[in-house]
């Protein structure tokens, strides 16, 4: 009967059923079979009331989503030329760090292809970089970031992660420090090839001009300090992610909307709209997840998979190479914030009986979607920018496929040594 | 008069959205300056924000069935033919509609059982008041899907 009912479950979310109805539908099914009244699934959606750290989502997504709707790319592009146009290859290590960042600010929807990844594909061609270079460069910049404060997923893992009630706790400090060496460590080795496949090409330079970058900085001076207050405020824990969120949110709006004026009212009501249908369709997710979590919960998922997995899993190093495969998978089939919500309670305390971190667990896990994004056949990046840059799909799987291969080797580095996320961590030893 | 009816929601959901939204900036700043004065700032604010939360996500919710902006899982959808879609379309929002109604009824039954017990969420805020929106938003989500099951358009969501 139960593997009826799940067989059902698969064949609707594959045909496209809202997953949140899916999982409701499971979560029903489980309180229905453990005897448990169904009025619980109220119990456990109000939980949503009761999750300090969510009150982030809405905000950072606001921000982000304002952000994106300005001109702030125009300008960014700007400075970019500026600061390192005249430098061999100096636009390309400035462009994914800014991509990155930007990313990380607006949450990886594809709008780091759609708004910045516009105008840097026709001025890197421009420049004479070899034009499946730019194409494949653009499509990965468009998830490079989900590591970097205050990236939704990023703090999603964390929020999610606390729910489990996991033995080995950790704070979502912890978490934005592990992220840090593990994004450096990919955009060095993007750079790297980048330069290294450019060694005999003279891209076009631009002379250095200390009035144009003065302006373009000028331009951007309401933006530029907003990552510093933000890293500076969270790290040294002068204020809560929840705090922090609300400032930048606040912040945002003032700057486009009253000082420089690049959004209208009514804009910013359209965006601020757009904005919480999709932290709401991650929301009630994350909500009826919670009851199907309490559920596997109940029947003590994890330690079955557990016996089952190490029957045929002798250690941790095979775990996470199928762990990868896995994760890989999921990344180019699910929306990153479904996998988030629906694999993490499942993998985390499976991977933990492995003995692997938390938190260590949660880089791996965001890692792999990074590269879902850009995973072919289905990975969404790789359509938006097929449709963006007007492409054939065929095209763009070739143009990615060496970012995607330099990043699978990052990923492996990730993977097998832990201190690359785990070195600013104070209990890993 | 049921055009009307819906119109009159959306527009009712569009501006409870907007003032939830403007709350929460607003309560935020306020929250941060007092607990920079005072220390501790106003101790029941965060289970507020929290509530504000919970009504945002579950109305943006609501108005995410009639955009089809729901998270699912749509790439067999180019695999399949006219005919075959229409079905699997009836299928999936009749499924939908079902437990959208069952979850209503039981958070309803839910709510009833915390207003007799008069169970205070925080502050002098009862605990039904701030679990009404569960029924209501899937009561709303279960009727749409079944009077948009026509004109609800596929694939806008991934």
């Amino acid at each position: 009967m139960t593997l009826a009912v799940i067989a059902l479950l698969v064949l609707l979310a594959i045909s496209g059923t809202p997953l949140y109805i899916v999982i409701a539908a499971a979560s029903l099914y489980g309180f229905y079979v453990a005897d448990i009244d169904l009025q619980a699934i109220a119990i456990e959606i109000y939980r949503i009331a009761e999750t300090p750290l969510l009150i982030a989502l809405p905000l950072f997504t606001l921000a982000g989503y304002i952000l994106s709707a300005s001109q702030i790319s125009h300008r960014i592009m700007n400075m970019m030329q500026a600061i390192a146009g005249w430098m061999p290859g100096g636009v390309i290590v400035i462009a994914f760090i800014v991509s990155a960042m930007f990313t990380a600010f607006t949450g990886a929807s594809g709008v780091t292809i759609v708004a910045l990844g516009a105008l840097l594909f026709p001025a890197l061609v421009k420049m004479r970089y070899k034009e499946d270079f730019c194409l494949g460069m653009v499509t990965t910049s468009g998830s490079l970031g989900l590591l970097i404060v205050p990236s939704l997923p990023l703090i999603l893992y964390g929020i999610i992660a606390q729910q489990l009630e996991l033995e080995q706790t950790f704070t979502l400090n912890d978490l934005f420090l592990a992220g840090i060496l593990p994004s450096v460590l990919m955009i060095m080795a993007l750079v790297t090839y980048s330069i290294y496949l450019h060694r005999d090409i003279d891209v076009v330079r631009t002379r250095f001009n200390v009035a144009k970058l003065r302006e373009a900085i000028w331009s951007l001076r309401w933006e530029l300090p907003m990552p510093l207050l933000l890293v500076a405020g969270i790290y040294s824990g002068y204020f809560v992610i929840s705090e922090a969120a609300a400032l930048i949110a606040i912040y945002v709006i003032v700057v486009e909307v009253f000082i420089l004026k690049e959004i209208s009212l009514k804009k910013l009501v359209d965006v601020s709209r757009d904005a919480m249908l999709m932290v709401s369709s991650i929301v009630i997710i994350l909500a009826v997840s919670m009851a199907l979590t309490n559920v596997f919960v109940d029947i003590e998922l994890a330690d079955s998979l557990f016996d089952i997995l190490s029957q045929y899993i002798s250690n941790k190093y095979i775990f996470l190479i199928l762990l990868n495969i896995f994760l890989l998978f999921v990344g180019a089939m699910i929306d990153i914030y479904a996998a988030l919500v629906i694999i993490v309670p499942m993998v985390l305390p499976i991977a933990m009986k492995f003995g692997i971190h938390p938190v260590h667990l949660g880089i791996i896990f965001l890692a792999n979607m990074q590269i879902g994004y850009m995973t072919p056949p289905v990975g969404i990046n790789l359509f938006i920018s097929s449709s963006r840059f007007k492409q054939s799909i065929e095209n763009v799987y070739k143009s990615s496929l060496p970012f995607l291969l330099v990043l699978l080797f990052c990923l492996m580095l990730i993977t097998f040594v832990p201190e690359i996320s785990m070195l600013f961590i104070d209990d890993f030893n | 008069m049921l055009k009307r009816a819906r119109r009159i929601l959306s527009i009712l959901e569009q501006y409870l959205l907007m003032v939830l939204l403007l709350s929460v900036l607003v309560l935020s700043l306020a929250q941060i300056i007092l607990r920079n004065i005072y220390d501790d700032g106003i101790v029941w604010m965060d289970a507020l924000l929290r509530a504000h939360v919970l009504w945002l996500a579950l109305i943006g919710a609501m108005m995410a069935v009639k955009e089809n902006r729901h998270i699912a899982i749509t790439f067999l959808n180019s695999y399949m033919n006219e005919s075959v879609r229409s079905t699997v379309r009836i299928i999936k929002q009749s499924v939908s509609a079902i437990i959208c109604f069952t979850v209503s009824y039981y958070s309803f039954s839910y709510m009833l059982l915390e207003y007799e017990y008069e169970t205070i969420a925080f502050w002098k805020i009862p605990l039904w008041l701030t679990t009404s929106i569960i029924p209501i938003t899937f009561l709303v989500m279960g009727l749409r899907y079944i009077t948009h099951i026509n004109d609800i358009e596929e694939g806008s969501s991934r």
